[in-house]
Protein backbone atom coordinates (compact mmCIF):
# COMPACT_ATOMS: atom_id res chain seq x y z
CA UNK A 1 0.00 0.00 0.00
CA UNK A 2 1.35 3.46 -0.91
CA UNK A 3 0.45 6.66 0.96
CA UNK A 4 -1.28 8.54 2.58
CA UNK A 5 0.54 11.83 2.07
CA UNK A 6 -0.20 13.46 5.45
CA UNK A 7 1.22 12.45 8.85
CA UNK A 8 -2.17 12.46 10.57
CA UNK A 9 -3.88 10.26 8.00
CA UNK A 10 -0.86 7.95 7.80
CA UNK A 11 -1.00 7.41 11.56
CA UNK A 12 -4.62 6.37 11.17
CA UNK A 13 -3.70 3.73 8.59
CA UNK A 14 -0.62 2.38 10.39
CA UNK A 15 -2.45 0.12 12.91
CA UNK A 16 -4.39 -1.51 10.05
CA UNK A 17 -1.23 -2.19 8.04
CA UNK A 18 0.31 -3.81 11.13
CA UNK A 19 -2.82 -5.80 11.91
CA UNK A 20 -3.29 -7.19 8.42
CA UNK A 21 0.45 -7.59 7.82
CA UNK A 22 0.46 -5.53 4.64
CA UNK A 23 3.55 -3.48 3.73
CA UNK A 24 2.74 0.26 3.83
CA UNK A 25 4.97 2.91 2.25
CA UNK A 26 3.78 6.28 3.53
CA UNK A 27 4.52 9.58 1.77
CA UNK A 28 4.28 11.74 4.93
CA UNK A 29 6.86 13.46 7.11
CA UNK A 30 6.67 12.42 10.76
CA UNK A 31 9.15 9.78 11.99
CA UNK A 32 6.38 8.44 14.25
CA UNK A 33 4.79 6.77 11.23
CA UNK A 34 7.60 4.22 11.09
CA UNK A 35 8.86 4.32 14.68
CA UNK A 36 6.93 2.95 17.65
CA UNK A 37 7.90 5.20 20.58
CA UNK A 38 6.37 2.89 23.16
CA UNK A 39 8.20 -0.24 22.05
CA UNK A 40 11.21 1.82 20.92
CA UNK A 41 11.54 -0.09 17.66
CA UNK A 42 10.62 0.31 14.00
CA UNK A 43 7.09 -0.74 13.05
CA UNK A 44 7.45 -4.04 11.22
CA UNK A 45 5.21 -3.40 8.20
CA UNK A 46 5.56 0.36 7.75
CA UNK A 47 8.08 2.32 5.66
CA UNK A 48 8.14 5.89 4.45
CA UNK A 49 9.98 7.89 1.81
CA UNK A 50 10.03 11.60 2.81
CA UNK A 51 12.84 13.03 4.88
CA UNK A 52 11.91 13.74 8.51
CA UNK A 53 11.75 17.08 10.32
CA UNK A 54 14.87 16.04 12.20
CA UNK A 55 16.88 15.82 8.96
CA UNK A 56 15.57 19.19 7.78
CA UNK A 57 16.46 20.83 11.10
CA UNK A 58 19.92 19.20 11.03
CA UNK A 59 20.49 20.43 7.48
CA UNK A 60 19.46 24.00 8.39
CA UNK A 61 21.47 24.06 11.64
CA UNK A 62 24.57 22.63 9.95
CA UNK A 63 24.32 25.36 7.34
CA UNK A 64 23.71 28.13 9.90
CA UNK A 65 26.69 26.97 11.92
CA UNK A 66 28.89 27.08 8.84
CA UNK A 67 27.76 30.68 8.28
CA UNK A 68 28.62 31.57 11.89
CA UNK A 69 25.00 32.21 12.88
CA UNK A 70 23.99 31.16 16.39
CA UNK A 71 21.16 33.51 17.41
CA UNK A 72 17.88 32.56 15.75
CA UNK A 73 14.17 33.23 15.95
CA UNK A 74 11.71 30.37 15.46
CA UNK A 75 8.39 31.01 13.77
CA UNK A 76 5.91 28.15 13.41
CA UNK A 77 2.33 27.35 12.52
CA UNK A 78 0.14 25.73 15.17
CA UNK A 79 -0.64 22.65 13.04
CA UNK A 80 0.86 19.17 13.35
CA UNK A 81 3.57 20.01 10.82
CA UNK A 82 4.55 23.26 12.57
CA UNK A 83 4.44 21.82 16.08
CA UNK A 84 6.59 18.85 15.10
CA UNK A 85 9.17 21.06 13.35
CA UNK A 86 9.25 23.51 16.25
CA UNK A 87 9.82 20.62 18.67
CA UNK A 88 12.82 19.41 16.67
CA UNK A 89 14.22 22.96 16.29
CA UNK A 90 14.15 23.40 20.07
CA UNK A 91 15.37 19.88 20.87
CA UNK A 92 18.39 20.04 18.54
CA UNK A 93 19.35 23.68 19.25
CA UNK A 94 21.84 22.86 22.08
CA UNK A 95 23.63 20.23 19.94
CA UNK A 96 24.42 22.88 17.33
CA UNK A 97 25.00 25.75 19.78
CA UNK A 98 21.90 27.62 18.60
CA UNK A 99 20.39 30.24 20.86
CA UNK A 100 16.65 30.65 20.22
CA UNK A 101 15.72 34.21 21.19
CA UNK A 102 12.13 34.20 19.95
CA UNK A 103 9.58 31.42 19.61
CA UNK A 104 6.51 32.80 17.81
CA UNK A 105 3.44 30.99 16.50
CA UNK A 106 0.51 31.64 14.21
CA UNK A 107 -2.63 29.76 13.18
CA UNK A 108 -2.93 27.84 9.89
CA UNK A 109 -5.69 30.21 8.68
CA UNK A 110 -4.20 33.48 9.94
CA UNK A 111 -4.33 36.44 7.59
CA UNK A 112 -1.27 38.36 8.74
CA UNK A 113 2.00 37.62 10.60
CA UNK A 114 3.20 41.23 10.93
CA UNK A 115 2.80 41.07 14.71
CA UNK A 116 4.97 38.00 15.21
CA UNK A 117 7.65 39.39 12.89
CA UNK A 118 7.61 42.82 14.55
CA UNK A 119 8.28 41.09 17.85
CA UNK A 120 11.11 39.09 16.29
CA UNK A 121 12.58 42.28 14.81
CA UNK A 122 12.79 43.72 18.31
CA UNK A 123 14.84 40.71 19.48
CA UNK A 124 17.36 41.18 16.61
CA UNK A 125 18.19 37.56 15.79
CA UNK A 126 20.78 36.67 13.09
CA UNK A 127 18.28 34.49 11.24
CA UNK A 128 14.62 33.48 11.22
CA UNK A 129 13.57 29.85 10.82
CA UNK A 130 9.93 29.41 9.79
CA UNK A 131 8.10 26.07 9.88
CA UNK A 132 4.77 25.89 8.05
CA UNK A 133 2.97 24.71 4.95
CA UNK A 134 0.21 26.32 2.91
CA UNK A 135 -0.49 30.04 2.45
CA UNK A 136 0.88 31.15 5.84
CA UNK A 137 4.50 30.51 4.83
CA UNK A 138 3.98 32.86 1.86
CA UNK A 139 2.20 35.54 3.90
CA UNK A 140 4.98 35.40 6.52
CA UNK A 141 7.53 36.02 3.75
CA UNK A 142 5.64 39.00 2.37
CA UNK A 143 5.30 40.53 5.83
CA UNK A 144 9.03 39.93 6.40
CA UNK A 145 9.83 41.89 3.24
CA UNK A 146 7.29 44.65 3.92
CA UNK A 147 8.71 45.16 7.40
CA UNK A 148 12.13 45.74 5.82
CA UNK A 149 13.63 42.74 7.57
CA UNK A 150 15.51 41.35 4.56
CA UNK A 151 18.82 41.93 6.40
CA UNK A 152 17.79 39.05 8.70
CA UNK A 153 18.00 35.93 6.49
CA UNK A 154 14.82 33.88 6.33
CA UNK A 155 14.99 30.05 6.40
CA UNK A 156 11.97 28.00 5.40
CA UNK A 157 11.37 24.34 6.14
CA UNK A 158 11.27 21.69 3.38
CA UNK A 159 7.52 22.44 3.26
CA UNK A 160 8.43 25.40 1.02
CA UNK A 161 9.40 22.96 -1.75
CA UNK A 162 7.17 24.16 -4.56
CA UNK A 163 7.86 26.79 -7.20
CA UNK A 164 4.25 27.90 -6.78
CA UNK A 165 5.24 29.33 -3.41
CA UNK A 166 7.91 31.48 -5.05
CA UNK A 167 5.31 32.78 -7.51
CA UNK A 168 2.76 33.46 -4.74
CA UNK A 169 5.31 35.38 -2.69
CA UNK A 170 5.36 38.00 -5.48
CA UNK A 171 9.07 38.79 -5.23
CA UNK A 172 9.31 38.41 -1.45
CA UNK A 173 10.93 34.97 -1.68
CA UNK A 174 14.18 36.37 -3.12
CA UNK A 175 17.14 35.31 -0.96
CA UNK A 176 15.15 32.84 1.13
CA UNK A 177 16.88 29.58 2.09
CA UNK A 178 15.34 26.16 2.46
CA UNK A 179 16.45 22.52 2.53
CA UNK A 180 15.16 20.56 -0.46
CA UNK A 181 15.49 17.11 -1.93
CA UNK A 182 17.44 16.68 -5.18
CA UNK A 183 14.19 16.37 -7.16
CA UNK A 184 13.52 20.12 -6.90
CA UNK A 185 16.88 21.13 -8.28
CA UNK A 186 17.64 18.42 -10.83
CA UNK A 187 18.89 20.87 -13.47
CA UNK A 188 21.34 22.42 -11.02
CA UNK A 189 22.96 19.19 -9.86
CA UNK A 190 26.47 18.41 -11.07
CA UNK A 191 26.54 15.85 -13.90
CA UNK A 192 28.29 13.32 -11.70
CA UNK A 193 25.69 13.63 -8.91
CA UNK A 194 24.24 10.13 -8.34
CA UNK A 195 20.65 11.38 -8.54
CA UNK A 196 21.15 13.51 -11.67
CA UNK A 197 19.77 10.93 -14.12
CA UNK A 198 16.63 9.87 -12.21
CA UNK A 199 15.62 13.40 -11.26
CA UNK A 200 16.13 14.78 -14.77
CA UNK A 201 14.01 11.98 -16.23
CA UNK A 202 11.24 12.58 -13.68
CA UNK A 203 11.28 16.32 -14.38
CA UNK A 204 10.89 15.72 -18.12
CA UNK A 205 8.11 13.15 -17.67
CA UNK A 206 6.23 15.32 -15.19
CA UNK A 207 6.41 18.45 -17.33
CA UNK A 208 5.29 16.50 -20.41
CA UNK A 209 2.25 15.08 -18.63
CA UNK A 210 1.03 17.92 -16.37
CA UNK A 211 2.58 21.02 -17.91
CA UNK A 212 3.28 22.61 -14.51
CA UNK A 213 6.38 22.90 -12.31
CA UNK A 214 6.96 19.82 -10.15
CA UNK A 215 7.09 19.92 -6.35
CA UNK A 216 8.74 17.84 -3.62
CA UNK A 217 5.58 15.94 -2.90
CA UNK A 218 5.27 14.07 -6.20
CA UNK A 219 8.87 12.96 -5.69
CA UNK A 220 7.94 11.25 -2.42
CA UNK A 221 5.23 9.30 -4.22
CA UNK A 222 7.68 8.40 -7.02
CA UNK A 223 10.15 7.04 -4.47
CA UNK A 224 7.43 5.00 -2.77
CA UNK A 225 6.05 3.65 -6.04
CA UNK A 226 9.45 2.71 -7.48
CA UNK A 227 10.51 1.01 -4.22
CA UNK A 228 7.39 -1.12 -4.24
CA UNK A 229 7.69 -1.83 -7.97
CA UNK A 230 11.29 -2.97 -7.53
CA UNK A 231 10.21 -5.24 -4.69
CA UNK A 232 7.36 -6.70 -6.72
CA UNK A 233 9.68 -7.42 -9.65
CA UNK A 234 12.24 -9.08 -7.39
CA UNK A 235 10.11 -11.24 -5.12
CA UNK A 236 6.63 -11.38 -6.61
CA UNK A 237 3.37 -10.84 -4.75
CA UNK A 238 4.06 -12.34 -1.34
CA UNK A 239 3.44 -9.69 1.34
CA UNK A 240 6.08 -10.91 3.80
CA UNK A 241 8.71 -11.21 1.07
CA UNK A 242 7.98 -7.68 -0.15
CA UNK A 243 8.43 -6.39 3.38
CA UNK A 244 11.74 -8.20 3.81
CA UNK A 245 12.95 -6.95 0.45
CA UNK A 246 12.07 -3.33 1.34
CA UNK A 247 13.84 -3.61 4.68
CA UNK A 248 17.02 -4.89 3.04
CA UNK A 249 17.04 -2.39 0.16
CA UNK A 250 20.43 -0.68 -0.10
CA UNK A 251 21.59 2.14 -2.36
CA UNK A 252 18.22 2.73 -4.02
CA UNK A 253 18.59 5.96 -6.00
CA UNK A 254 15.36 7.95 -5.59
CA UNK A 255 14.11 11.48 -6.22
CA UNK A 256 14.85 12.65 -2.67
CA UNK A 257 18.01 10.78 -1.83
CA UNK A 258 19.76 7.43 -1.79
CA UNK A 259 17.78 5.03 0.36
CA UNK A 260 19.50 2.54 2.69
CA UNK A 261 16.95 0.69 4.79
CA UNK A 262 17.70 -1.56 7.77
CA UNK A 263 15.63 -3.29 10.49
CA UNK A 264 15.99 -0.17 12.66
CA UNK A 265 15.67 2.38 9.87
CA UNK A 266 12.49 2.33 7.82
CA UNK A 267 13.12 5.80 6.38
CA UNK A 268 16.41 5.03 4.71
CA UNK A 269 17.63 8.65 4.38
CA UNK A 270 19.86 10.96 6.39
CA UNK A 271 20.49 14.72 6.42
CA UNK A 272 22.53 14.50 3.21
CA UNK A 273 19.18 13.91 1.44
CA UNK A 274 18.70 17.67 1.72
CA UNK A 275 20.48 20.28 -0.38
CA UNK A 276 20.44 23.84 0.95
CA UNK A 277 18.76 25.92 -1.71
CA UNK A 278 18.32 29.68 -2.05
CA UNK A 279 15.71 31.50 -4.12
CA UNK A 280 17.49 33.50 -6.81
CA UNK A 281 15.78 35.38 -9.66
CA UNK A 282 12.50 33.61 -8.90
CA UNK A 283 13.94 30.11 -9.05
CA UNK A 284 15.90 27.69 -6.89
CA UNK A 285 19.70 27.92 -6.83
CA UNK A 286 22.15 25.68 -5.00
CA UNK A 287 24.22 27.23 -2.22
CA UNK A 288 27.71 26.06 -1.43
CA UNK B 1 8.77 49.93 21.73
CA UNK B 2 6.06 52.51 20.97
CA UNK B 3 6.71 51.84 17.27
CA UNK B 4 6.12 48.16 17.92
CA UNK B 5 2.85 48.78 19.75
CA UNK B 6 1.66 51.07 16.97
CA UNK B 7 2.53 48.30 14.50
CA UNK B 8 0.49 45.78 16.50
CA UNK B 9 -2.45 48.19 16.58
CA UNK B 10 -2.37 48.93 12.86
CA UNK B 11 -2.25 45.22 11.99
CA UNK B 12 -4.93 44.45 14.57
CA UNK B 13 -7.27 47.09 13.23
CA UNK B 14 -6.82 45.87 9.66
CA UNK B 15 -7.56 42.26 10.58
CA UNK B 16 -10.35 43.55 12.82
CA UNK B 17 -11.89 45.43 9.88
CA UNK B 18 -12.34 42.12 8.07
CA UNK B 19 -13.94 40.59 11.17
CA UNK B 20 -16.16 43.66 11.41
CA UNK B 21 -17.37 43.29 7.80
CA UNK B 22 -18.21 39.64 8.45
CA UNK B 23 -19.98 40.64 11.67
CA UNK B 24 -22.05 43.29 9.85
CA UNK B 25 -23.10 40.58 7.39
CA UNK B 26 -24.19 38.35 10.26
CA UNK B 27 -26.21 41.19 11.77
CA UNK B 28 -28.11 42.11 8.60
CA UNK B 29 -29.46 38.58 8.27
CA UNK B 30 -29.95 38.18 12.00
CA UNK B 31 -31.96 41.36 12.22
CA UNK B 32 -34.44 40.31 9.55
CA UNK B 33 -34.62 36.55 10.15
CA UNK B 34 -33.28 35.97 13.67
CA UNK B 35 -30.94 33.33 12.32
CA UNK B 36 -27.17 33.11 12.20
CA UNK B 37 -26.06 32.47 8.65
CA UNK B 38 -23.17 30.06 8.95
CA UNK B 39 -22.35 30.45 5.27
CA UNK B 40 -21.22 34.06 5.92
CA UNK B 41 -17.53 33.09 5.82
CA UNK B 42 -18.11 31.34 2.48
CA UNK B 43 -19.18 34.68 0.93
CA UNK B 44 -15.79 36.11 1.93
CA UNK B 45 -13.97 33.13 0.42
CA UNK B 46 -16.02 33.35 -2.79
CA UNK B 47 -15.38 37.09 -3.02
CA UNK B 48 -11.64 36.49 -2.93
CA UNK B 49 -11.58 33.55 -5.33
CA UNK B 50 -14.03 34.97 -7.90
CA UNK B 51 -12.05 38.21 -7.90
CA UNK B 52 -8.85 36.23 -8.55
CA UNK B 53 -10.61 34.46 -11.42
CA UNK B 54 -11.94 37.65 -13.03
CA UNK B 55 -8.98 39.92 -12.39
CA UNK B 56 -6.00 37.56 -12.68
CA UNK B 57 -7.22 34.69 -14.87
CA UNK B 58 -9.51 36.63 -17.22
CA UNK B 59 -7.54 39.87 -16.98
CA UNK B 60 -10.50 42.18 -16.34
CA UNK B 61 -9.36 45.54 -14.97
CA UNK B 62 -9.76 46.05 -11.24
CA UNK B 63 -12.48 48.65 -11.64
CA UNK B 64 -14.68 46.17 -13.57
CA UNK B 65 -13.72 42.98 -11.77
CA UNK B 66 -14.55 44.43 -8.34
CA UNK B 67 -18.26 45.20 -8.99
CA UNK B 68 -18.64 42.07 -11.13
CA UNK B 69 -17.39 39.94 -8.25
CA UNK B 70 -19.72 41.65 -5.80
CA UNK B 71 -22.66 41.03 -8.16
CA UNK B 72 -21.76 37.35 -8.63
CA UNK B 73 -21.41 36.72 -4.90
CA UNK B 74 -24.66 38.62 -4.29
CA UNK B 75 -26.30 36.19 -6.70
CA UNK B 76 -24.94 33.30 -4.65
CA UNK B 77 -26.55 34.95 -1.60
CA UNK B 78 -29.85 35.26 -3.47
CA UNK B 79 -29.66 31.61 -4.56
CA UNK B 80 -28.89 30.59 -0.99
CA UNK B 81 -32.14 32.23 0.13
CA UNK B 82 -34.21 30.93 -2.81
CA UNK B 83 -32.91 27.35 -2.66
CA UNK B 84 -32.16 26.75 1.00
CA UNK B 85 -34.05 29.23 3.18
CA UNK B 86 -37.25 30.17 1.35
CA UNK B 87 -38.47 26.63 0.50
CA UNK B 88 -38.43 25.47 4.12
CA UNK B 89 -42.14 25.09 4.85
CA UNK B 90 -42.30 25.45 8.58
CA UNK B 91 -39.28 27.54 9.34
CA UNK B 92 -37.92 27.37 12.83
CA UNK B 93 -34.74 29.17 13.85
CA UNK B 94 -32.98 25.83 14.27
CA UNK B 95 -33.96 24.36 10.90
CA UNK B 96 -32.90 27.55 9.11
CA UNK B 97 -29.53 27.60 10.85
CA UNK B 98 -28.97 23.95 9.91
CA UNK B 99 -29.82 24.85 6.30
CA UNK B 100 -27.12 27.54 6.31
CA UNK B 101 -24.57 25.06 7.70
CA UNK B 102 -25.41 22.63 4.90
CA UNK B 103 -25.13 25.46 2.37
CA UNK B 104 -21.71 26.46 3.71
CA UNK B 105 -20.40 22.89 3.32
CA UNK B 106 -21.81 22.74 -0.21
CA UNK B 107 -20.29 26.09 -1.22
CA UNK B 108 -16.92 25.12 0.25
CA UNK B 109 -16.97 21.77 -1.57
CA UNK B 110 -17.94 23.38 -4.86
CA UNK B 111 -15.14 25.93 -4.49
CA UNK B 112 -12.68 23.10 -3.89
CA UNK B 113 -13.76 21.41 -7.12
CA UNK B 114 -13.50 24.62 -9.10
CA UNK B 115 -10.29 26.11 -7.71
CA UNK B 116 -8.55 23.15 -6.07
CA UNK B 117 -6.84 23.29 -2.71
CA UNK B 118 -4.04 25.71 -3.55
CA UNK B 119 -4.08 29.29 -2.26
CA UNK B 120 -4.43 32.12 -4.79
CA UNK B 121 -2.90 35.57 -4.87
CA UNK B 122 -4.41 38.87 -5.96
CA UNK B 123 -2.24 41.89 -6.81
CA UNK B 124 -2.52 44.65 -4.21
CA UNK B 125 -4.79 47.49 -5.42
CA UNK B 126 -2.13 50.16 -5.20
CA UNK B 127 1.17 48.34 -5.26
CA UNK B 128 3.11 46.55 -2.56
CA UNK B 129 5.51 49.29 -1.50
CA UNK B 130 5.03 49.64 2.25
CA UNK B 131 4.67 53.04 3.93
CA UNK B 132 6.55 53.82 7.13
CA UNK B 133 4.58 55.83 9.67
CA UNK B 134 5.53 56.51 13.31
CA UNK B 135 7.90 53.55 13.36
CA UNK B 136 5.32 51.16 11.92
CA UNK B 137 5.36 49.65 8.45
CA UNK B 138 1.99 49.78 6.72
CA UNK B 139 1.03 47.94 3.56
CA UNK B 140 -1.05 50.17 1.26
CA UNK B 141 -3.64 47.40 1.14
CA UNK B 142 -4.36 47.99 4.85
CA UNK B 143 -5.87 51.36 3.92
CA UNK B 144 -8.13 49.71 1.36
CA UNK B 145 -9.44 47.23 3.92
CA UNK B 146 -10.09 49.89 6.54
CA UNK B 147 -11.45 52.28 3.90
CA UNK B 148 -13.98 49.77 2.61
CA UNK B 149 -15.16 49.06 6.15
CA UNK B 150 -15.82 52.79 6.58
CA UNK B 151 -17.58 52.90 3.20
CA UNK B 152 -19.75 49.89 4.07
CA UNK B 153 -20.75 51.49 7.37
CA UNK B 154 -21.63 54.83 5.73
CA UNK B 155 -23.67 53.21 2.96
CA UNK B 156 -25.51 50.93 5.35
CA UNK B 157 -26.31 53.74 7.77
CA UNK B 158 -27.73 55.77 4.91
CA UNK B 159 -29.63 52.74 3.60
CA UNK B 160 -31.28 51.82 6.89
CA UNK B 161 -32.00 55.40 8.04
CA UNK B 162 -32.88 57.21 4.81
CA UNK B 163 -34.46 54.79 2.34
CA UNK B 164 -37.91 53.20 2.36
CA UNK B 165 -36.56 49.71 1.68
CA UNK B 166 -34.01 50.09 4.46
CA UNK B 167 -36.69 51.23 6.86
CA UNK B 168 -38.90 48.34 5.79
CA UNK B 169 -36.04 45.97 6.59
CA UNK B 170 -35.59 47.56 10.00
CA UNK B 171 -39.33 47.12 10.55
CA UNK B 172 -39.02 43.38 9.84
CA UNK B 173 -36.25 43.27 12.35
CA UNK B 174 -38.37 44.92 15.03
CA UNK B 175 -41.54 42.91 14.47
CA UNK B 176 -42.08 40.76 11.37
CA UNK B 177 -45.79 40.20 12.05
CA UNK B 178 -46.57 43.89 12.41
CA UNK B 179 -44.38 44.61 9.38
CA UNK B 180 -46.39 42.27 7.15
CA UNK B 181 -49.62 43.78 8.51
CA UNK B 182 -48.60 47.19 7.20
CA UNK B 183 -47.88 45.66 3.78
CA UNK B 184 -44.19 44.86 3.88
CA UNK B 185 -43.28 41.70 2.00
CA UNK B 186 -41.20 39.98 4.68
CA UNK B 187 -39.97 37.20 2.36
CA UNK B 188 -38.61 39.80 -0.03
CA UNK B 189 -36.83 41.52 2.85
CA UNK B 190 -35.26 38.21 3.85
CA UNK B 191 -34.04 37.76 0.28
CA UNK B 192 -32.66 41.28 0.32
CA UNK B 193 -30.86 40.66 3.60
CA UNK B 194 -29.08 37.63 2.14
CA UNK B 195 -28.15 39.62 -0.97
CA UNK B 196 -26.79 42.51 1.11
CA UNK B 197 -24.72 40.42 3.45
CA UNK B 198 -23.32 38.38 0.56
CA UNK B 199 -22.25 41.64 -1.10
CA UNK B 200 -20.52 42.82 2.07
CA UNK B 201 -18.84 39.43 2.48
CA UNK B 202 -17.57 39.71 -1.09
CA UNK B 203 -16.10 43.16 -0.40
CA UNK B 204 -14.30 41.78 2.67
CA UNK B 205 -12.93 38.86 0.63
CA UNK B 206 -11.77 41.02 -2.26
CA UNK B 207 -9.95 43.51 -0.06
CA UNK B 208 -8.23 40.98 2.20
CA UNK B 209 -7.01 38.54 -0.47
CA UNK B 210 -3.98 40.65 -1.49
CA UNK B 211 -2.83 40.51 2.16
CA UNK B 212 -3.64 36.96 3.16
CA UNK B 213 -4.08 35.00 -0.11
CA UNK B 214 -7.31 33.00 -0.39
CA UNK B 215 -8.13 29.31 -0.57
CA UNK B 216 -11.32 27.28 -0.50
CA UNK B 217 -11.46 26.52 3.22
CA UNK B 218 -10.67 29.96 4.63
CA UNK B 219 -14.36 30.80 5.24
CA UNK B 220 -15.05 28.88 8.44
CA UNK B 221 -12.34 30.58 10.50
CA UNK B 222 -13.38 34.06 9.33
CA UNK B 223 -17.01 33.23 10.14
CA UNK B 224 -16.07 32.20 13.68
CA UNK B 225 -14.09 35.40 14.25
CA UNK B 226 -16.84 37.50 12.69
CA UNK B 227 -19.46 35.79 14.83
CA UNK B 228 -17.32 36.49 17.90
CA UNK B 229 -17.15 40.14 16.88
CA UNK B 230 -20.93 40.33 16.38
CA UNK B 231 -21.61 38.77 19.78
CA UNK B 232 -19.00 40.96 21.47
CA UNK B 233 -20.57 44.10 20.05
CA UNK B 234 -24.11 42.89 20.67
CA UNK B 235 -25.90 40.72 18.12
CA UNK B 236 -27.96 42.89 15.79
CA UNK B 237 -26.15 46.16 16.46
CA UNK B 238 -24.19 47.67 13.53
CA UNK B 239 -21.99 49.98 15.60
CA UNK B 240 -21.51 46.98 17.90
CA UNK B 241 -20.33 44.82 14.99
CA UNK B 242 -17.77 47.39 13.89
CA UNK B 243 -16.47 48.10 17.38
CA UNK B 244 -16.56 44.40 18.24
CA UNK B 245 -14.53 43.50 15.15
CA UNK B 246 -11.93 46.18 15.74
CA UNK B 247 -11.58 45.29 19.43
CA UNK B 248 -11.24 41.60 18.60
CA UNK B 249 -8.54 42.32 16.00
CA UNK B 250 -6.66 44.68 18.28
CA UNK B 251 -6.74 42.29 21.25
CA UNK B 252 -5.49 39.40 19.14
CA UNK B 253 -2.70 41.49 17.76
CA UNK B 254 -1.63 43.13 21.03
CA UNK B 255 -1.95 39.86 22.93
CA UNK B 256 0.19 38.04 20.37
CA UNK B 257 2.76 40.85 20.31
CA UNK B 258 3.04 41.67 23.99
CA UNK B 259 2.27 38.36 25.70
CA UNK B 260 2.39 35.22 23.55
CA UNK B 261 1.55 34.52 19.93
CA UNK B 262 0.74 30.89 20.78
CA UNK B 263 -2.37 31.99 22.69
CA UNK B 264 -3.50 34.61 20.18
CA UNK B 265 -6.95 33.12 19.58
CA UNK B 266 -7.41 32.44 23.28
CA UNK B 267 -7.05 36.14 24.20
CA UNK B 268 -9.90 37.14 21.94
CA UNK B 269 -12.12 34.38 23.30
CA UNK B 270 -11.29 35.20 26.93
CA UNK B 271 -12.27 38.82 26.38
CA UNK B 272 -15.44 37.68 24.62
CA UNK B 273 -16.39 35.41 27.54
CA UNK B 274 -15.53 38.15 30.02
CA UNK B 275 -17.80 40.68 28.29
CA UNK B 276 -20.65 38.20 28.00
CA UNK B 277 -20.25 37.35 31.67
CA UNK B 278 -20.87 40.93 32.75
CA UNK B 279 -23.09 42.07 29.90
CA UNK B 280 -24.72 39.05 28.23
CA UNK B 281 -26.21 41.14 25.44
CA UNK B 282 -22.81 42.40 24.28
CA UNK B 283 -21.37 45.93 24.40
CA UNK B 284 -24.09 47.66 22.38
CA UNK B 285 -26.79 45.04 22.77
CA UNK B 286 -30.03 45.70 24.57
CA UNK B 287 -31.12 43.03 27.01
CA UNK B 288 -34.81 43.97 26.57
CA UNK B 289 -34.66 43.45 22.81
CA UNK B 290 -32.69 40.22 23.08
CA UNK B 291 -35.42 38.80 25.35
CA UNK B 292 -38.03 39.16 22.60
CA UNK B 293 -35.83 37.41 20.03
CA UNK B 294 -36.14 33.67 19.62
CA UNK B 295 -32.39 33.13 19.35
Amino acid sequence: MIGPSLSGTSMAVVPLAEKYKTPLVSCAASYKIVWDDQKNQARKWVFKTPQTDTMAVEAIYTFLKKKGINTIAVLSVTSGFGASGRGELIRLAPDYGMNIVADEKYGPKDTDMTVQLTKIKGKAPQAIVNWSVGPTQVVALRNWKDLGMTSIPFYQSHGFGSRKNIELAAGAAEGVYCPLGAVNVSELLADNHPQKAVTMQYMKDYAAKYNEPLSSFGGHAWDALELVATALKAVGCDKAKIRDFLENTQGFVGQHGIFNFSPDDHIGLDKTAFQMVVVKDGDWALVE
Amino acid sequence: MSGQIFQYLVTGITVGSVYAMVAVGFNIIYNVTEIINFAQGEFVMLGGLIMVFLHVSLGLPLILAFPATVVLVTMVGVLLDRLAINPIRQPTVLSLIIATIAASILIKGTAMFIWGKDPFDLPAFSGRDPITLLGAVIQPQYFWVIGFLVLVVIVLTFFFDRTIIGKAMSACADNPDAASLVGINVKKMVLLSFALSAAIGAVAGITVTPISLMEYDRGAMLAIKGFGAAVLGGLGSFPGAVIGGLILGAIESLGAGLISSGYKDAFALIVLLFVLFFKPSGIFGNIEISRIKRF
